[in-house]
């Protein structure tokens, strides 16, 4: 543990993404040993401990804990919170406001596995959230509990783990509604067998759902209210978003290159000021209100952007980031709908872009682009 | 000194309903003879009011100045205030109840305005720096459950006597005054014989009460030479709004409706304000299952653990709230934060108390109009108005003083008919309880009704985002004559037409303007002001209004021909030549361009017409341009509806518009009639019965003389006609047929 720093281990760089409990093994152990707190049952860590370790901050030891996510602790206090309740979490969010990012901390810091998953997709079968079976054993030996295929909730209630499920709302709603059960009696009956799953203590669910997909497979009333509902909000600061993108394009992308390069942090600034400021429809200084294009423009797309870039420069440029490297991605992210956005682009192009001196060189690479 | 009278001092927080009912108890067990209140000494003669049941809180205890308008402070009291609880008690034995602080009449002269709310609670900060995000709750947790009753005032006092030790506030004047005054009044009361002294003052103060810390004398040479202001004192309404957004004494209460609860109940706080809310939530609309209440409370309580907290404050309360209940929509939080923490409890004084002096002011600008008895009567009462005649003049100006105040008394009839240019006014009024109640209000803004109507008027155009609304008070200034106050609101408007580029604001804030400028009397600079300042307006909208007209919705599209038939009005009244064609050209493009609504093209086109800009040729052409596009029935037939629209004169009396719409109607498929017969219908509902006899008498005409007008119509079928007409028939002449 002679690190300084709370660097990811280099030993794990073999796979493309570790999972959070193995790139931040370190901070969880140092967490464990340190903590004092009532730890709830098959919890790995106290409450005040599981916070800590999203929010960041130093132990006794020195040991930094570095900080998982940016924002105020109040919506890590209510997701931790739900999870110490007999309801589950939903964390609901338009894109890129780090959802599945706390899920997946949320999950290691808790169960100390964050890889019990379920991917909601619309063509996902009732199977995927119960059991299956293995058709070979079940032709040879009948329905026996070795035929039985057990899925991620199925395994997380036998060991009281938190199980995630992204993406909620894309699940047909008849299919979601054989999670009532489950979240409610807390027990997965299985009738070919006589039998059921009993949930042990620490079972508990964290799902994610996007805003934008509201209305599309909505939950059920009688789910709904098996959940708390946490709304992941967009980044309230200027300040607070820069540092998210900065945070992730360190951990994204300058990792994984051999050279070290700087942090482009001035260009990291103006495309977070834009994006924010296009998302708003309305100037950083408050001062013009501006038209909204239909894009998000969260701080994951800002970070696509930015590495998007970053890789022109690398491979086709001299490595330091550009106004031009730039331009392209910004188009791209803005422009989602090809007549209304590219008006709304124009027109803060022309007015609100061309007006900072600052910003002349990305001004004429965004004109050139377009 | 009387060695035998007893003082005992009671520390407590201002608005805490802990300590209210601790003082309340303690009062109770000693049974004091006289009762010290920390309330400024010119506020006795509403304090000797206090045992009157007619008073019901929440209040404020006004302090004001007759001679000196605008200098007043508000002192508010709920029934969870402890100050409250223990003059009612002295008022219910008979105790005398004393005003004990610095007057305020000399307070003011320290400070010059009420720096005492900025000194901040100092268990707030206690119990920040502890962890709590709610003071009361800390205070329960430390001072309630841990100590036992006898000891809790004493142990009030040992951390006040800590805190004010490290903060040294000796270099405060004003407080060093306040605290001299109080200790003069206890040692007279002392000395008076009571035996047994009650002080109840902010703990802050404890400290500093000490007699036996502080010489007589020092206080007697600090406080000589000391020329109080002349006051009066009376009790007004509040609100639980009123005490959370300000608040006179001590820190400010975020939220009464919490505190109300609990003083209320003592136990299971958690689950009555969760009760509370859900049904708050159903009665809004929300579907709240009964189990959820339990889960917010758990959740509610995992927050508090986590956040190592003995018992949820309101925040954790209001965030469980929202995720159990709510889903987590922040929307909701502003209902349950408006009922549920503030409150809307309202407080209530008999009419044996004196009034305030706003509410004089009112009463003789009332006698001065001669409107006493509109007030009177909750009927509607009628009033004509001769600005020539000054008691008619003085009602005129009170109630468009009244309307910028919010109170509308009175209504102008003829809607939209200012008719300054006339000395008439004519108006309704009808006086509505309520007005009192905002009479009282209005009073933090001024003891005059001139100076509250400044006051608020300058507030609202500082708080309002929107331009108009500015522009109409400017307007009603003029007739409210408060000159001042349209000064300083042009000097606004100049700001915020800089920032705004939304052009139907910009449209609807140049009327108001012109209005002023054309009636209004102004001095020379203030008048060059108000030019600039329509000058850049009609700059804003001029360079907005092209691309303005372009994606308009449905909705827009019907709402702008009335929008720009008033600003060709306003730019018309301002005279200045060179504008109109610069305007009616850009007109003329959206008029022809296929970019713009139909509706609106249509509208656009008559318009013109009418204005003279084009000739009947010119508008015919375009008129045939635009209904020969038989691949687009749908924008033909909008196009039709934004030129016939009120149009009735121009159809019936130029016969190549009837001629051309008429050939038109005849050339529509039968499946395409259908779909665009709802659109036409509705564009004939608005005209008159007679406009449509008349229509309908000249389609008989034709249809018994059989003549087809010109060439250019396509002969329609007899079925389809026979098919026609009884239609027509129908929506010309719905009850007739």
């Amino acid at each position: 543990m002679a690190k300084k720093k709370a660097a990811p281990d280099p030993s794990i760089t073999r796979v493309l993404r570790p999972p959070a409990e193995d790139v931040y093994r370190h901070e969880l152990e140092a967490l464990t040993t340190h903590d004092k707190g009532y730890r709830p049952p098959q919890w790995r860590l106290s409450p005040g401990a599981v916070r800590t370790y999203l929010m960041g901050g130093t132990l006794a030891d020195g040991t930094k804990i570095s900080t998982k996510y940016i924002g105020h602790p109040r919506i890590i206090e209510a997701a931790i919170a739900t999870l110490l309740t007999d309801r589950a979490l939903l964390l609901l969010g338009v894109p890129g406001t780090a959802k599945t990012w706390v899920a997946e901390h949320l999950a290691a810091a808790i169960s100390g596995d964050s890889t019990r998953l379920i991917q909601g997709t619309s063509g996902l079968a009732e199977e995927s959230l119960r059991y299956s079976w293995n058709y070979a054993r079940l032709l040879q030996d009948g329905p026996v509990q070795d035929a039985l295929v057990p899925s991620p909730v199925y395994r997380a209630m036998e060991q009281g783990a938190i199980i995630r499920v992204e993406e909620l709302t894309r699940i047909p709603s008849d299919v979601q509604d054989s999670l009532i059960t489950i979240l409610s009696e807390k027990i997965l009956p299985v009738p070919e067998l006589n039998t059921r799953v009993q949930a042990l203590p620490g079972f508990n669910l964290i799902a994610t759902a996007n805003d934008r997909d509201r209305g599309i497979n909505d939950l059920s009333s009688a789910l709904r209210r098996r959940f708390n509902t946490v709304v992941m909000p967009m980044p309230a600061s200027l300040k607070e978003e820069v540092q998210i993108v900065q945070d992730r394009v360190r951990a994204d992308f300058l990792h994984t290159m051999k050279n070290e390069i700087p942090l482009p942090v001035k260009e990291i600034e103006r495309l977070v000021t834009l994006f924010r400021e296009l998302r708003q429809g309305r100037t950083e200084d408050q001062q013009e209100k501006l038209k909204r294009p239909s894009a998000t423009l969260s701080a994951a797309e800002a970070i696509s952007v930015i590495n998007q870039g970053l890789a022109m420069s690398l491979y086709f440029g001299d490595g330091t980031l550009t106004a031009q490297d730039l331009a392209p991605g910004i188009r791209q992210a803005v422009i989602k709908d090809p007549t209304a956005d590219t008006e709304v682009w124009l027109e803060y192009r022309d007015t609100i872009m061309k007006g900072r001196k600052d910003w002349a060189d990305l001004y004429d690479a965004c004109r050139l682009e377009s | 000194m009387n060695t035998t009278s007893e003082i005992r001092l009671f520390g407590i927080r201002h608005h805490g309903p802990g300590s209210a009912r601790r003082l309340l108890e303690a009062l109770l067990r000693w049974k004091p003879d006289c009762l010290l209140v920390e309330c400024p000494a010119d506020g006795q003669m509403a304090l000797d009011l206090i045992g009157d049941p007619g008073l019901i809180p929440p209040l404020a205890l006004l302090i004001y100045a007759p001679q000196q308008p605008g200098i007043a402070a508000h002192l508010p009291f709920a029934r969870f205030s402890p100050e409250w609880l223990a003059a009612r008690y002295a008022a219910s034995r008979k105790v005398p109840v004393i005003a004990m602080d610095l007057p305020w009449g000399m307070q003011h002269q320290l400070t010059g305005s009420t720096s005492r709310e900025e000194r901040n609670d100092p268990f707030a900060t206690v119990a920040t720096q502890m962890g709590y995000s709610d003071t009361e709750r800390w205070w329960e947790y430390y001072f309630e459950q841990v100590h036992g009753d006898e000891d809790l005032f004493p142990a009030i006092g040992q951390l006040m006597t800590d805190v004010r030790t490290a903060l040294d506030d000796s270099g405060d004047q004003e407080l060093q005054l306040r605290e001299a005054w109080m200790r003069r009044t206890m040692r007279e009361y002392q000395s008076r014989g009571y035996q047994r002294i009650a002080v109840v003052c902010g703990a802050y103060h404890v400290p500093g009460l000490d007699l036996q810390q502080h010489e007589a004398t020092m206080d007697q040479a600090l406080l000589q030479g000391l020329d109080p202001l002349q006051t009066s004192a009376t009790w007004v309404p509040w609100t639980y709004h009123n005490l959370a957004t300000r608040s006179g004494y001590g820190a400010g209460v975020l939220s009464p409706a919490w505190y109300d609860l609990l003083f209320e109940h003592r136990d299971g706080t958690t689950i009555h304000w969760m009760t509370r809310t859900a049904q708050l939530l159903r009665s809004k609309g929300l579907g709240v299952p009964p189990a959820s209440v339990p889960a917010s409370v758990e959740m509610a309580e995992a927050l508090a653990t986590l956040r190592q907290m003995h018992q949820p404050g309101f925040r954790e309360l209001e965030e469980a709230a929202l995720a159990t209940m709510a889903h987590g929509e922040v929307s909701w939080l502003e209902v349950i934060r408006e009922k549920n923490l503030i409150g809307d409890r309202m407080g209530k004084v008999p009419d044996t108390i004196p009034l305030t002096p706003l509410q004089a002011d009112f009463q003789a600008a009332v006698r001065t109009a001669r409107l006493k008895r509109a007030l009177e009567t909750p009927d509607k009462v009628l009033l004509d108005l001769d600005l020539r005649k000054k008691t008619n003049r003085s009602a005129s100006i009170l109630l468009h003083r009244l309307l910028l105040l919010d109170m509308p008394w009175g209504t102008r009839r003829a809607a939209g008919e200012r008719t300054k240019g006339s000395f008439r006014e004519r108006w309704t009024l009808q006086w509505k309880k309520l007005f009192g109640m905002r009479l009282l209000e209005a009073g933090l803004w001024g003891l005059t009704i001139h100076e509250a109507a400044h006051r608020f008027t300058l507030h609202r155009a500082k708080e309002t985002r929107d331009m108009a609304p500015i522009s109409e008070w400017l307007r009603d200034c003029l007739s409210a004559e408060l000159p001042h106050t349209s000064a300083r609101l042009a000097q606004i408007l100049m700001v915020r037409v800089a920032e705004n580029s939304d052009i139907l604001d910009l449209m609807k804030t140049l009327t108001p303007l012109v209005y002023v400028i054309q009636y209004g009397e102004q001095k020379p600079d203030e008048s060059a002001e108000l030019l600039t300042l329509i000058d850049r307006l009609k700059v804003r909208i001029r360079v907005g209004l092209a691309t303005f007209f372009i994606g308009l919705s449905d909705e827009q599209a019907v709402e702008m021909p009335g929008r720009i038939r008033q600003l060709m009005t306003d730019i018309r009244l301002l005279k200045e030549e060179a504008d109109i064609p610069e305007f009616l050209q850009i007109l003329v493009e959206a008029a022809e361009s296929d970019t713009t609504h139909p509706y609106l093209s249509g509208a656009l086109s008559r318009f013109l017409l009418e204005e003279g800009y084009w000739t009947s040729e010119q508008f015919v052409r375009h008129l045939r341009e635009q209904l020969e596009r038989e691949d687009d029935m749908q924008r033909a037939s909008s196009w039709c509806s934004g030129l016939l629209t009120g149009a009735e004169a121009l159809l019936l009396h130029q016969p190549d518009l009837w001629h051309t719409i008429d050939a038109w109607v005849n050339t529509i498929p039968e499946e395409a009639f259908l779909s665009v017969l709802p659109i036409l219908r509705r564009t004939f509902a608005g005209y008159s019965a007679g406009s449509k006899r008349q229509i309908a008498l000249l389609l008989k005409q034709r249809e018994n003389t059989s003549r087809v007008p010109e060439a250019e119509t396509i002969q329609l079928d007899e079925t389809a006609r026979s098919r026609l007409l009884p239609i027509l028939q129908r929506w010309l002449f719905p009850t007739e047929v």
